[in-house]
């Protein structure tokens, strides 16, 4: 099937790039102005390390998925091909993929992993945004949920392609400068104010919120939770990092898994620790966002508790 | 080409940080007494419950507060412009040593905590937490 010459030697987030830049450069300006917004410039410096990082690893493991994908796309079920309606359909499944892969790297230690480097900052600005791992296909997801499209029969230069657009999308909500879009725009589509909740550690707002471009997804699957007036943000992981080494922030978790799984009593302990939900411990001495909420719920039972989805 | 790009970046990033320190858009963490610290360790944890003998080191960087059981030590160290906090039990501590000039830097047995100083104003007092703290070595 002939590509598109536009998809296949373009990619959106390399001219995406130095608008970025331009943009971090506004929030900071905005935030000296305003003070509606926070950056830590060691913060800011390990997050664009680990962004730069994140590009390096793509080139470095490009080669292997581009390969798995172009196996996978030989044994597809359909010829969807490159009708101006299959890249709708496509950027629409793609984001409903990344929903679901999203809200695994939250449950699932293994691809908490790779995913807690984007949550590892405390603050929360468009650095945040370019603030990304670099062992992602360590997770091995690129190998079913990333291959599903493809096997489906969308081509897998479309896929990379409105998989880029997914992730610009992201790029302008990683901020605490927009505080609401306008109530249709908030109804339908992630926004700053979404995503603020997904990054927050207040047990009210953990596992919440998992939408890449359209919110509707959590809103389907009893994930959505509204930002509260009442609740302010805190943000970044239930134990927070005390390091802004970019390597350590790389692989704290993913050395975390293996040292529990070394000290593992039995097989089952071992597949848990890597399996089951973060904060899963065998003896209950750790917390995970459930028990966490649970916990909150009970101590706020006497008061006026803002209402938690599900 | 692609070693452009690296370069490219490296240079963007330095520019980015450089204004960011330019711009002074940090404010370092400060504590406000004890109670400051026991609230931060209680909304941290949902409900931490402190004992007796907690202390805010005098830079207001850093603080200690043993639990209430008597198990754990709530940790709350200065980072930039926010707080890292955890909860010391035995096994807990890699080493605590105490400098004559009243401060104590202390290693845990965690990846991703970078050793933290603790200033304490006083080489007594320094001396003392580095006994408890080390007590928790396991």
């Amino acid at each position: 099937m002939e590509v598109p010459a536009f998809v296949e030697n373009f990619d959106p987030i390399w001219i995406a790039i130095p608008l970025f830049v331009i943009a971090v450069f506004a929030e900071m300006i905005f935030a000296r102005a305003t003070g509606r917004a926070r950056f830590e410039a060691r913060d800011s410096a390990a997050s664009l390390m680990m962004g730069l990082g994140n590009t390096i690893s793509g080139i470095v493991f490009g080669t292997v998925l581009a390969i798995w994908s172009i196996f996978v796309y030989e044994h597809r079920i359909f010829d969807i091909g490159f009708a101006w309606w299959a890249w709708i359909v496509a950027f629409v499944l793609d984001d409903f993929v990344y929903y679901w892969s999203h809200r695994f790297a939250h449950t699932v230690r293994w691809f908490w992993a790779d995913h807690i480097v984007h949550h590892s900052s405390q603050h929360y600005n468009l650095t945040t945004a370019l603030r990304q791992p670099w062992l992602n296909p360590f997770t091995l997801k690129f190998l079913w949920l990333g291959s599903a499209l493809i096997l489906l029969g969308f081509h897998p230069a479309m896929i990379a392609f409105v998989g880029s657009l997914n992730l610009i999308y992201q790029f302008w909500i990683h901020t605490e400068a927009i505080h609401k879009m306008p109530r249709w725009f908030e109804a339908v589509m992630n926004t700053p104010s979404h995503h603020r909740v997904h990054h927050a550690t207040n047990p009210l707002y953990l596992d919440r919120n998992y939408a890449g471009v359209f919110i509707v997804w959590d809103k389907m699957f009893g994930t959505f939770q509204p930002e509260l007036e009442a609740e302010k943000c805190r943000y970044g992981i239930v134990k927070n990092l005390g390091t802004y080494n970019p390597v350590k922030i790389c692989l704290h978790e993913w050395w975390g898994i293996i040292d529990d799984m070394r000290h593992a009593r039995s097989v089952r302990e071992a597949a848990m620790y890597l399996l089951a939900p973060p904060g899963w411990s065998p003896d209950g001495s750790r917390t995970t966002s459930k028990q966490l909420l649970e916990k909150w719920k009970a101590r706020q039972a006497v008061e006026d508790v803002p209402e938690a989805a599900e | 080409m692609l070693l452009i790009v690296l370069i490219g970046s490296i240079l963007g990033i330095a520019a980015m940080v450089m204004v960011n320190v330019w711009l002074g858009l940090s404010e370092p963490a400060r504590l406000h007494g004890l109670d400051d610290a026991v609230a931060r360790l209680d909304t941290d944890s949902v409900g931490y419950e402190a004992g007796e003998g907690g202390l805010v080191t005098p830079d207001g960087l850093s603080a200690l507060v043993p639990s209430r059981d008597g198990t754990h030590v709530g940790l709350l160290v200065a980072r930039g412009s926010d707080f890292v906090i955890r909860y010391l039990g035995l096994g807990s501590v890699r080493s605590a040593e105490a400098g004559e000039d009243g401060t104590l830097t202390l290693r845990l047995n965690d990846f991703a905590f970078a050793p933290a100083r603790l200033d304490f104003g006083s080489a007594d007092s320094a001396r003392s937490w580095a006994d408890r703290l080390n007590a928790l070595k396991g």
